[in-house]
Parts: structure tokens; sequence; C-alpha cells
């Protein structure tokens, strides 16, 4: 998985359009929204909503479906580790195993697990066409303009600009190490040779972050950092995001006073 | 290990948020300096590199999380740091969860900031085996207290989560093992190579390398 989540920015759509000011607002709100559902069928309600959503975007959904899987591994677990430790309550359904004494298979905790499981899918596909259909800086530029401290901007758009960078850095030196015949195994050889792999890492960025920011400062920088971008908020742009909130109210009022 | 989507309860996810937020502010207001920023950011985007080693492990495999080396390495600013380390997880690669990214945070972060108030001990010292040995505690103590914070977070959730709560905290036993071993080797490298970046003045005939002149 490369780390581009704005890889698709140059796409038109509707949600392209969005001015991402409103749209991260507005989206993390309903991203709330979805995490405070209590009943499966509003839950459900809301996963193919977010599918509709990012269909809406036209993001190739080959591109989500990478970062889903990440999710379902993260997730899978839970499947196992929730019907064996769930606390019994009254009218739930238990399997026995007439082999195996102790082992108690709770069905409440499997629907927890999917709970938790569409929660999240849902958030995910609401994340994408959030952070995907704009240019990343200038998504987090308009975190300034949702009042995040203009420190926490820069450093943010500092780290996103090295990730990359160091991320070749780190590719270049496992394919050194692989020459070397490197093999990662659980032993005390890999960890203390991983060890010094982040130390080799840390210097090299350090010296060449240091050099970067000798040259920012000599063209200027004073430690505020100005992106090139003008927001205009049109018509559409809260007409979008009235649309999303009165479908959150709509699904909470749902969740919670009709079910 | 991150929390992701819809574990916890709404109240907690904006509890935590709240209180990263006042923490990190605290955090930047306190020892925050505008030379340092690359700095920071440079260390927040190794932070985020970092989860991306994983070492086998019998049937599966574990992945680091360093908070303690973010803490040994940057002290006060760690928090920051990790917050925003969280914030590119959540948004670029979908690790942990948006709602959940105060609650990670927290977790990562008070790891991190009790990882580097145990270095600040040392880093006057002039021994060398001092201070290579504290840098593996603090690998230790950040996910140590990582995973106490996980299971505090996750008990949050309800009586039903008790039994996620306990195997989270056991899985972070061989992550403890595996994070002080790497830490401790990167804070003997970095001591005979940088030992400015770690904040430590030690003079270069002390950490028993030879000078070649």
């Amino acid at each position: 998985m490369r780390p581009d989540i704005d890889r698709y920015w140059k796409l038109e759509s509707s949600i392209h359009n969005w001015d991402p000011r409103f749209k991260i607002f507005t989206l993390v709100i309903f991203a709330f929204a979805i995490s405070s559902l209590h009943h499966l069928s509003a839950i459900v309600i809301c996963f193919f909503f977010c599918l509709l959503l990012h269909k809406l975007s036209k993001i190739p959904f080959s591109f989500s479906l990478k970062r889903l899987a990440a999710v379902t591994t993260f997730i899978g677990p839970f499947f196992l580790i929730m019907p064996l430790t769930v606390i019994t309550k009254a009218g739930d359904t238990i399997y026995y195993f007439r082999n195996i004494p102790y082992l108690e298979l709770n069905v409440r905790g499997i629907f927890l697990a999917l709970r938790i499981y569409i929660k999240a899918v849902s958030i995910v596909l609401v994340m994408i066409p959030m952070f995907g259909t704009n240019r990343f800086d200038i998504s987090i530029k308009s975190l300034e303009k949702l009042k995040v401290p203009n420190s926490m901007v820069q450093m943010l758009l500092f780290s996103y600009r090295y990730i990359f960078v160091f991320l070749a850095e780190f590719k270049q030196m496992l394919l050194a190490m692989k020459i070397r015949k490197f093999k990662p195994s659980a032993n005390i050889h890999t960890l203390k040779t991983y060890g010094n792999f982040l130390g080799t890492l840390l210097v090299r960025s350090f010296e060449r972050t240091e050099e970067v920011y000798q040259a920012m400062l000599s063209r200027g920088y004073k430690g505020i950092l100005k992106i090139p971008f003008h927001y205009r908020a049109r018509f559409s742009d809260y007409l979008k995001s009235v649309l999303i909130f009165s479908i959150t109210f709509f699904i909470l009022f749902y969740d919670r006073i009709l079910l | 290990m991150h929390i992701s989507d819809g574990v916890l309860s709404t109240t907690v996810c904006l509890g935590s948020y709240i209180l990263s937020i006042g923490i990190c502010s605290l955090c930047i207001k306190k020892s925050m300096k505008t030379k340092e920023l690359p700095k920071i950011a440079m260390i927040t985007s190794i932070f985020f590199i970092a989860s991306l080693i994983s070492i086998p492990l019998g049937p599966t495999s574990v992945h680091l999380i360093l908070p303690g080396l973010v803490g040994t390495a940057l002290g006060g600013m760690a928090f920051p740091s990790v917050l925003l380390g969280i914030i590119l997880q959540a948004i670029l690669f979908q690790h942990g969860g948006l709602t959940t990214i105060g609650a990670n945070s927290l977790m990562m972060g008070l790891g991190a900031l009790g990882a580097g108030s145990i270095f600040s001990l040392v880093k006057k010292s002039n021994n060398s085996k001092l201070i290579i040995n504290t840098g593996a505690i603090c690998g230790a103590m950040g996910v140590l207290i990582a995973g106490i914070t996980l299971a505090l977070l996750l008990t949050t959730a309800g009586e039903d989560f008790y039994g996620v709560a306990k195997v989270a905290l056991l899985a972070h036993v061989p992550v403890i093992v595996i994070e002080t071993i790497i830490t401790g080797a990167a804070i003997a490298f970095l001591l005979k190579v940088k030992p400015d970046l770690i904040g430590v003045k030690i003079k270069p005939d002390e950490t028993g390398v030879k000078v070649i002149q």
C-alpha cells in the first residue's frame, strides 16, 4: 500500500467539487455519527450510504479495496475473541462443545464484532473520498481554516513530504540488507540489526532535514507556511453539507428513537 | 496496536480527543521551538514508517510502534509528534480510525511522554552504558504504558470488552521485548554516531569509538 491517498485528485465528481473545508467538517461529523450507532440495521443502512458516497467520488474501488483489506486483518481477530470472551447475558445463544470443556461460543459476540467491522469499513469508505478527492496539501490547509494551529499544519505537511523521501530511503536500505543475505526472524540478531537500521535511518533523515531547513531559512522562511490556494464557498457546497447533515440526523433519529 | 472505529463509545472518543488536544497544546506551549520543527516532523515520519517494519513471530508478525524512541528523541514534544503520526496513519493508511485518533494518540503519546521523562534523567550522564540501558528501558516503558492505556480504554467500552482488553494486553508482551532490544540498539547506535540527536552531550572518547584523524 502506498501512502498517496490523493492519487485520484484530478478526477471530476461532485465530491471533488465540494469545498475541502466543508467536506472535512461535514464528513468528520458524519463519521462520528456512524461510530455512535447502536442498531445493526441502522449501521447497515449507513454502510450502503457510504458505499454510494464512495461511488459518487469516482475513486476506483480497487484502490480502496487494499485499505479495506487492512481494516479486515485488523478487526478479524475480534470475530474470534469476542464470541469466546463476552459476558453471558440473559437471552444469549451459546454453543457448547461436547468434547472440549470450558469452550463456549456466544453468538452475541459475533454480532458485536460484526457491528464494529461494518462501522469501521463504513468510516474507511467515508475517509477515502474525504481525503482522496483533493490534493493532500490543500486538504491539510483547510484544516488550518478549521482552526488547527499553523505549527501543527506545517508539521503535518513536512511529515507528509518526508514520508515519501524516507520511504524511498527505507526501501533502498532494506534492499541493501537483503543483498547481504539479511532475513528477518525472531532472534536477537534481527532486532539489533533493525535497531541499527532505525538509527541509520534517523541519522540520514536528520541530516537531510537539517539541510532542507537551512535552505528554507535562506529563502526567507519565518515559521509560517503559506499555500497559495483560495477557497470560495459556493451555494452547492452549503447544499451538499446540509444534505449530509440531514442524512446524519435522520439516521441518528432512526437509530435512537424509531428502533 | 491501534483501536479502530466503532469500538469505543462516542463519549470516550470525544473525551480522548479533548484530552489529547489539551495535552498536545500544553506540550507545544511548554517546549516548542520553531527551530525544532523539522526535527519533530522527521521523527513523526520515522514513527509512521516504523509501523511498516514487521518482525515475524511464530505464525503471525508484529510491527514496531516505537513510542519509546520518539520519547527519547523529542522529550516534551513527543506527544504532538505522536498525535501527528497517528493522524497521518489514519488518513493515509486507515490504520486505526478517524474517530479514535484521540484515543490512539493518547495511548502512544502517554507512552512516549513517559519514556521521554525517564530518559531525560540520564541525558546529562557521561556513562554510555547507563544511557543505553535506560534507552532500552524507555523502549519497554513506552509500549507498557501504551498497552495499559489501550486496555483501560477498551474496558470503557463495556463488560463485553474485558476479554478483548486482556488479550490486547497479553499481545503487548512480545512487543515489549522486541521494542526493548530495538530501542536499546538504536540508542547505542545514535550514541556512537550522532549523540546530539537524542540530546546527549557525551565526549567522543567516552563512547568507546576511536576518532580517526
